[in-house]
């Protein structure tokens, strides 16, 4: 008699705990089709300009820039936007002006020594817009937070790398991504500075990719091709090593040391299969992450600041790390 | 308390009512969430359309306030202005509908964006619909005014690029939103079908089980009431309650059986009992019928041993007579002697006689036995004298003594004696003969004592028996009786009730 009060109590609970959790599944479904519709007035409206819509190193801070609007998503809406032609900087500075006629509360962009596009910069300033650099600061400018790599002292670290590599005795070729970029420009200071303590390192050729791997291929053809004295190759912006670390094979390397910037999946291949010798790999991901975190946290800048993020140098054992890394 | 008790359901018929109030309220509480479920869905749908149609009317505004604001430019029309004016009026009333309206649109970055585009499109076409209102009317017609109106034009134009690339990004990013939001509605309806396809269910479950529950509680209650009248059928006695426990009629039921079982079992009871004494009775009866038989037998062996002593009473006297005519004196003693026993015997054959009498008629035998056996054997006398009204049948010590003579000192020689005692002890005569005989061994008492005392055995210890029965019979059952041996003596004796007043004394 007890038995069966008992399961009859059971089968009451169950119906019971059964009706709850549709019930709940029901309400929670259409709570969470409604928190679709979450205002975005109240929100600070990121734009984050990116000169490139590539396969590494830009993904790597878009996406840094993305888990930051998410992790402060009651504060901030992070939107991107890319120039229709790689590292365009008409287009660039457009899209700079189209936020300005937006209103948005924040710029993160790359910084850049073309003057309107500096100006676009000044302007979205004046009218009360944040703007944070990632990756490529601009001295002596309106106030705003400088975020990515002491590219100086990531230049010198290469210069380090590159003397203890070679036992400081080669002829190297410098390929560079385009004229005007602070950031390379620091890098290319760094390097040179510390090589100029061995005497037998000699620069003889500095060349653009232009961003581009076409153009990467081209060069150190051309390169090749045009002073085959040239021993070592450094690229110090990321596109060199990607497209030789994917298209280029260890019998195919060119140089006898190849040494390039930013740890990108197709740099890693080359670096595991022997055509590149060393990677010096910059944090793209927290770039992103921390302008977003300043701009959530921080109210407006009123002085410059500069974040750091940090260089590690990676060789073929570092990138199986790596790898193994990313997989987990 | 009365109204808690209408509502308890303590009837069958209320128990069903309830069933249907609860299958109506499943019923209407599934067309609620039916109902709740559909409606949300058509505003989710209507308002992603209304969001799109707002935007596309935005669209339109500014398209039809940027050809005024380029006909105010190029033409330089006062119609062109204020229709600017009215258009801007336009633009602003839909900004204002969209910001107010639904959440669906704000919800989105590229129409936030394209809102606040559209504000500064507004400030500058205002500004330059102003100039150009200024430029119209002053007669200067200052070359720094067409410098900054056509500057103003630019970033008007510029802006209006900027608008239209915003509209392409949020009708892209709308009808994104539109075809996931409609994906998670088409999940969401699948959802609320299965969970409405669940509640169904376990309404309907609820439903029969309540049913199925009430109808089990109806057939369990009956099933009860059946088993327990049949168990009362094979046992009337059984005490076990019915308890139904349903809380309806049944249990009303249950007790009014119950109690009209106890009635019967008490009525049984009583039967029984009844029966019981009858049977006691008749038993009692029979037995009664039965020691009158064996009483009426004994008299008749009594009266058989006895043949005409009336005439050997006399033929006695008249022997007595002639031996004294003759001088035989110990002879004509005799006779007397025996002619007294056998009067006493003959007097007092119906009658109940004092211990006095029936000692003194003892006492005659005990004399002619000494004429048998001269100063073989002798006898002694210890007679309680409060004990000689006692009042008891007749005939019973003499044939103790005879018994004792015949089979205790039949073959003692010399030296053998028998005692009579009759003592008087807390209301009660006992009465002791005994022989310093052979006596008997301790089995053979046994034996003799419970052929005895059973009344149904025919005995050949006849004379003992029949004194047994009549004192017995004299005393209402309250006799002792007990034969002994002990240190050489055969004891018979019996314990008699004495009253100080009745039957068993007389005066």
């Amino acid at each position: 008699m007890r038995d069966s009060r008992g399961k009859g109590i059971l089968l009451r609970l169950g119906i019971l705990v059964v009706a709850a959790v549709s019930l709940f599944a029901l309400g929670y479904d259409m709570r969470s089709l409604a928190r679709l519709s979450a205002n975005l007035e109240n929100k600070t409206r990121i734009s984050v300009i990116m000169p490139h819509r590539d396969d590494g190193y830009w993904t790597y801070v878009v996406n840094g820039a993305q888990d930051g609007g998410e992790q402060y998503a009651a504060q901030v809406d992070v939107k991107v936007y890319y120039p229709q032609l790689n590292y365009n900087i008409d287009q660039m500075t457009a899209l700079i002006r189209r936020q300005i006629a937006a209103k948005v509360d924040a710029i993160i962009a790359q910084g850049n020594e073309d003057s309107a596009y500096q100006q676009a910069l000044v302007d979205a300033w004046n009218k009360g817009i944040r703007l944070v650099l990632v990756d490529t600061d601009i001295a002596d400018f309106v106030p705003h937070v400088y975020i990515g790599t002491d590219n100086y002292k990531a230049g010198q670290e290469m210069g380090r790398q590159l003397a203890a590599l070679t036992g400081g005795k080669a002829t190297v070729a410098v390929l560079s991504g385009q004229p005007g970029y602070d950031n390379l420009e620091e890098r290319y200071r760094g390097l040179i500075e510390i090589a100029q303590a061995y005497p037998d390192i000699h620069f003889v050729q500095l060349e653009y990719d232009n961003y581009d791997s076409l153009t990467v291929l081209n060069k150190v053809k051309q390169i090749k091709n045009g002073n085959p004295a040239v021993d070592t190759l450094v690229c110090i912006e990321g596109t060199g090593g990607q497209a030789i670390g994917n298209y280029d094979t260890k019998e195919e390397k060119k140089f006898r040391y190849i040494l390039v910037f930013d740890n990108m999946e197709e740099t890693l291949k080359g670096l595991r299969n022997g055509t590149i010798d060393g990677v010096e790999a910059q944090e793209p991901h927290q770039m992103g992450l921390l302008a977003v975190r300043d701009i959530a946290i921080n109210g407006v800048t009123q002085t410059s600041r500069a974040l750091y993020t940090s260089i590690r140098w990676l060789t073929a054992r570092d990138a199986d790390r790596q790898v193994q890394a990313d997989e987990q | 308390m009365s109204n808690k008790r209408t509502l308890a359901l303590n009837t069958v018929s209320k128990k069903y009512s309830f069933g249907y109030v609860l299958l109506a309220v499943v019923a209407v509480a599934l067309l609620v969430i039916s109902f709740t479920c559909d409606h949300y869905l058509l505003q989710q749908y209507n308002g992603m359309t209304n969001d799109l149609l707002e935007l596309n009317n935005l669209y339109i505004e500014m398209e039809t306030a940027n050809i005024t604001v380029n006909a105010s430019y190029l033409f330089l029309k006062n119609e062109s202005f204020t229709e600017y004016r009215q258009e801007s009026a336009n633009i602003g009333q839909v900004i204002e509908r969209i910001k107010t309206g639904g959440r669906g649109n704000l919800a989105s970055r590229e129409v936030v964006d394209i809102l606040y585009t559209a504000q500064t499109y507004l400030e500058q076409s205002d500004e330059l619909v102003a100039l150009l209102q200024q430029y119209v009317s002053s007669p200067q017609k200052r070359e720094d005014q067409y410098s900054r109106i056509t500057e103003m034009y630019n970033h008007v134009q510029e802006t209006m690029t900027y608008i239209n690339l915003g509209f392409q990004d949020a009708y892209s990013a709308k009808l994104n939103q539109v075809r996931e939001s409609q994906n998670q509605l088409a999940a969401l309806q699948q959802r609320v079908v299965v969970s409405q396809l669940v509640l169904l269910l376990l309404g309907v479950a609820v439903c029969a089980l309540y049913f199925t529950g009430v109808i089990k509680g109806v057939t369990h209650s009956i099933c009860i009431l059946t088993g327990r009248v049949r168990e009362i059928e094979s046992d009337v006695y059984s005490t076990r309650r019915i308890e139904v426990n349903s809380n309806d009629e049944f249990d009303d039921f249950a007790s009014a059986l119950n109690r009209m079982i106890d009635v019967i079992q008490t009525q049984m009871h009583t039967i029984r009992e009844n029966a019981n004494i009858h049977e006691k009775l008749s038993r009692a009866e029979i037995e009664n019928l039965r020691i009158y038989n064996e009483l009426q037998k004994s008299r008749l062996k009594l009266l058989q041993s006895r043949i005409n002593p009336h005439f050997l009473f006399n033929i006695l006297n008249i022997i007595s007579s002639e031996a004294r005519l003759e001088n035989a004196e110990k002879s004509a003693e005799m006779m007397e002697t025996t002619a007294a026993y056998l009067r006493y015997n003959l007097d007092n054959l119906d009658k109940k006689v004092t211990l006095e009498k029936e000692i003194a008629s003892l006492k005659n035998y005990v004399d002619i036995q000494r004429y048998r056996f001269e100063d073989r054997y002798t006898f002694q006398f210890a007679i309680d004298e409060r004990c000689n009204t006692f009042a008891m049948p007749p005939m019973i010590l003499q044939p103790l003594v005879e018994n004792a003579i015949k089979h205790g000192l039949g073959m003692v020689l010399q030296g053998g004696c028998i005692w009579v005692r009759v003592t008087r002890a807390d209301r009660r005569v006992e009465i002791r003969v005994e022989d310093n005989g052979v006596g008997m061994e301790q089995e053979k008492i046994d034996t003799l004592m419970d052929h005895i005392k059973r009344l149904n055995t025919e005995s050949e210890h006849i004379g003992l028996r029949n004194i047994y029965m009549r004192l017995k019979y004299f005393y209402d059952d309250d006799v002792d009786f007990d034969i002994t041996r002990t240190d050489g003596l055969t004891t018979v004796q019996f314990s008699l009730p004495c009253k100080e007043q009745g039957w068993p004394c007389i005066q």
